[in-house]
């Protein structure tokens, strides 16, 4: 086990407060009104369970970071003194292979966060979206993409000549932010954007041969590839002018739940900075680093 | 072994006690379903989703009429499984077959409302939490010979005994959590035709089935998406086939000609939304938005006529067609596109309605997919001209050349327009009736990654068109002439439509509301306030002589609470429910 010595220490007092405030707070469940998305009410539990010392939390069964979001969650409770229940969720919907989502919409999302978790972990934050009745606790982790090649003596995207196919997960926001590159440069300058909806495609047609080169999601390129991508005979290419976005993933809690929303951002703050979250991250094999 | 054998035995007791509880009666006297009852139905009863292959949604019965209509009371009523409710009954020989959320169909005395059977699919792979049954519809059930037919949500064709509700046969139709199934099937020559919705986690799009309705082996499958190197394939520039997602065929269901040998049946979009993020700039991206006729022997598509290609907006264009043989004669003063080669006052065969969100009608000749005429109802802005020769040519000033660029104001919405509330024609008035919205949206790029919903890549929220005061307006057109009749409007959104040999036309709102209008006028004959959110189709019957109005409320259907916050309203959604009106 390790050593959260420090972060024990500021569990003790919160924990008492904050099994007083999961304990003794019975709070009826969110009425569909002004901010929360209209479900019918036979799907809503009107009163939470008592749940003494033990938080809930969901993690998506199917992301390719489930462990790690199960043992940042397990690191939180012992910080808090808290128990964690662990509950492992599947989206409605279908995700893309070697990925993160979770299928789930804003109404489904509010049933679950409303009937069977306190919180969601591996929830990637938006800057973007704001809706009243979620809120989210600060990011305890951070993810990026790559491009990689198999082709010969190409180090740097810039390297890949006009007219190379590149395969992109449509919609991701590196897929994005490569187009508005794309868009950015004279047609005959331009690469081949070729999106797929899933990041195990865009392996198999690197692969194949079909793409020239691909840009993918960091943890897919990893986990994707026994042994990873220098063993399988790829180059990750310096993105050069491309500034590919990082991902910042935290726990989404419904708004009601500030208090506990204050509770996990002190002890991802303790376990950020004693780097718990570094060495889960590393256990784990992940490509990335603790949100700052 | 001894335990083990103890608990096979306590199983299959525990199984025996849970089936005969699910399937309580026999439904007495059953007569089975033919070919000829299909092609021609009974004046009381409403045996297909729109009562008839024509998709008129239009009954003969006139015992409620203009002059009693305003003494109807409620006959009975009954509780319905919570969940996303846009029923319609089906209606045979005095027994109501309703399919319901849960994947539950139930046979009713449609004279009383009392259960005769209940069959309730159990779906073990989506059970872990409520969030499975939060979209779970079932617009519709389908009978023919002595089985009952529906789509579940698990992704299965199912038939049922429709004398006791034992499951038959089912046949699956891929990954229930790729697939979603809503509209329905339509039965004909002794198959069972269906649509559906397929997310982008399946790539090549999705399809129509054929399943043979006694052994449910599956007959033909066609795909909606172009292939590389076949007809239309090129449609989507040089994208390969696993990156060309999502159009289906998920909101109602289509026509049959007997004559013809065809299915027309109406496809929704691309995903996503932005062309330039489909990695389409420029292209119809087929079969999209279209009608397709199809050959119900095998498959085969066998003309289409697209709507709207190059789709930047969510504007599907997969419900209900209208069969009529009628003469076409479009007023120019109203109808501002029109084939030169149409002869005024000349009947055609033709396919009239309003297929998809943009609400524009469209007339065309369902031998050949020849354009007629199409004129628009609501505000639209994407479409700016319907060539005589029916190309459709879109506005470039609401398609992004970039990512980021913004669209500006967009009409109608991605709620329509019009959406799945299938509309009514009525062959005394020679008018189609459909549930409008005055709407507007000017959808924002998605910049990030949030949750698969979001495979549009763009936000779609709705406001009142600017201008108009009511979102909700149900509209009366000429099939013939394209002229406007009629049009009723108010804040509350209309919901599906219903038309009688009465001369009237009955439709509920997303207020509570449920009215009768005068086919001709428009005028409201009757109004009652029910429980909820009026989403279900409305239909009519008759048993022993006394007509029957029948319509369920509750809800559930994702989108009440925006139709509702775009008029200033609040109603509540849940508490699903039937009513059924008659006279006193």
């Amino acid at each position: 086990m390790r050593d959260l010595t420090p972060a024990r220490r500021f569990g003790t007092w919160l924990s008492f407060i904050l099994a007083f405030v999961v304990l003794a707070a019975p709070h009826a469940a969110a009425q569909p009104g002004a901010g929360v998305p209209q479900v019918q009410p036979e799907f809503v539990e009107q009163f939470r369970r008592t749940a003494g010392d033990t938080i809930t939390v969901c993690v998506n069964s199917e992301s390719l970071l489930s462990g790690f979001e199960m043992d940042v969650a397990r690191a939180v409770g012992q910080a808090l003194l808290l128990n964690v229940e662990i509950v492992e969720i599947r989206g409605v919907r279908a995700p893309p292979v070697l990925d993160y989502t979770l299928g789930v919409n804003q109404s489904e999302l509010f049933v679950l966060l409303n009937n069977d978790c306190h919180a969601l972990a591996g929830f990637l934050l938006s800057e973007t979206r704001e809706v009243p009745w979620l809120t989210v606790s600060r990011p305890y982790a951070a993810l990026s993409f790559a491009f990689a090649t198999r082709l010969p003596n190409v180090r740097s995207l810039t390297d890949l000549p006009p007219g190379a196919s590149v395969g992109t997960r449509i919609g991701s926001s590196a897929d994005i932010a490569f187009a508005q590159y794309l868009e950015s440069l004279p047609v005959e300058r331009r690469l081949r954007r070729v999106p797929y909806p899933n990041n195990r495609l865009l392996l198999d047609r690197l692969e194949s041969g079909e793409v020239d080169a691909i840009l993918i999601w960091e943890p897919a390129l990893h986990f994707g590839l026994a042994g990873g991508p220098t063993d399988n005979g790829l180059t990750v290419l310096d993105p050069g002018p491309v500034r590919l976005p990082e991902q910042r993933f935290g726990f989404a809690l419904l708004s009601r739940e500030s208090f506990l929303r204050s509770a996990l951002d002190e002890a991802l703050n303790l376990l950020i900075a004693e780097g718990v979250i570094d060495g889960l991250l590393g256990s784990h094999a992940i490509p990335g680093r603790a949100a700052r | 072994m001894g335990k083990q054998w103890l608990r096979f035995v306590l199983s299959c007791a525990l199984l025996t006690l849970v089936t005969s509880a699910l399937a309580q009666g026999t439904v007495s006297n059953f007569q089975p379903v033919t070919d000829e009852v299909l092609l021609s139905p009974d004046d009381g009863d409403w045996i297909h989703s729109r009562r008839t292959y024509n998709g008129w949604g239009h009954s003969p019965l006139d015992q409620i009429n203009r002059e009693n209509v305003g003494e109807l009371t409620l006959a009975w009523a009954r509780v319905m499984q919570p969940g996303s409710n846009e029923s319609t009954p089906i209606v045979y020989n005095g027994v109501m077959y309703l399919g319901q959320a849960g994947n539950t169909v139930q046979a009713l005395d449609a004279a009383t409302g009392d259960l005769i059977w209940e069959y309730r699919r159990e779906i073990p792979q989506l059970d872990q939490t409520t969030i499975a049954a939060l979209s779970d519809t079932m617009r519709s059930v389908a009978i023919y010979e002595d089985k009952i037919y529906f789509l579940s949500s698990d992704a299965y064709v199912v038939a049922l005994d429709a004398r006791t509700g034992q499951l038959v046969w089912e046949a699956s139709v891929g990954d229930p959590r790729v697939v979603g199934q809503t509209a329905g099937p339509l039965i004909v020559n002794g198959k069972v035709i269906s649509g559906r919705a397929c997310d982008p986690a399946l790539p090549g799009g999705c399809y129509i089935t054929a399943h043979d309705s006694e052994s449910g082996e599956e007959l033909w499958r066609t795909f909606l998406i172009a292939r590389p190197g076949e007809a239309g394939g090129d449609t989507w520039g040089d994208l390969p086939l696993e990156s060309r997602f999502h159009v289906g065929a998920w909101g109602n269901v289509g026509a049959y000609d007997p004559e013809l040998g065809l299915v027309f049946w109406g496809t929704s979009v691309p995903a996503p939304s932005p062309e330039v993020l489909r990695g389409t700039p420029g292209d119809p991206v087929l079969y999209s938005n279209s009608t397709l006729a199809i050959d119900v022997d095998t498959g085969e598509i066998v003309w289409y006529y697209q709507h709207l290609p190059r789709d930047n907006w969510d504007f599907d264009h997969p419900y209900e067609r209208m069969i009529m043989d009628i003469e076409v004669a479009p007023n120019p003063d109203e109808v501002p596109w029109i084939n030169p080669n149409v002869v005024p006052g000349q009947v055609y065969k033709t396919l009239t309605n309003i297929p998809g969100k943009t609400g524009v009608i469209y007339s065309l000749d369902r031998e050949t997919g020849e354009f007629l005429w199409a004129r628009p109802t609501v505000r639209q802005n994407v479409i700016t001209e319907i060539r005589g020769d029916g190309t459709v040519i879109v506005n470039e000033d609401v398609i992004p050349d970039a990512i980021g660029e913004p669209y500006g104001l967009v009409c109608p919405t991605a709620l329509g327009g019009r959406d799945w509330m299938a509309g009514a024609y009525n062959p005394d008035t020679n008018a189609i009736y459909q549930s409008l919205h005055n709407l507007c949206m000017e959808p924002e790029w998605q910049t990030d990654e949030w949750v698969p919903e979001d495979l549009y890549g763009i936000s779609l929220d709705p406001f009142l068109a600017p201008g108009e005061e009511n979102v909700g307006t149900l509209q009366a057109y000429s099939a013939s002439t394209g002229e406007l009749l009629w049009k009723y409007e108010q804040p509350a959104a209309f919901m599906p439509v219903l038309s009688t040999g009465g001369g009237l036309i009955f439709v509920g709102d997303v207020n509570r509301r449920f009215r009768a209008f005068d086919a001709a006028t428009g005028e409201v004959l009757w109004e009652t306030i029910l429980g909820s959110v009026v989403s279900g189709h409305p239909v009519t019957y008759e048993v022993d002589g006394v007509q029957y109005v029948a319509v369920s409320a509750g809800g559930g259907i994702g989108i009440e609470g925006t139709y509702l916050a775009a008029a200033g309203l609040t109603a509540p959604s849940g508490g699903n429910m039937i009513y059924v009106f008659k006279l006193p």
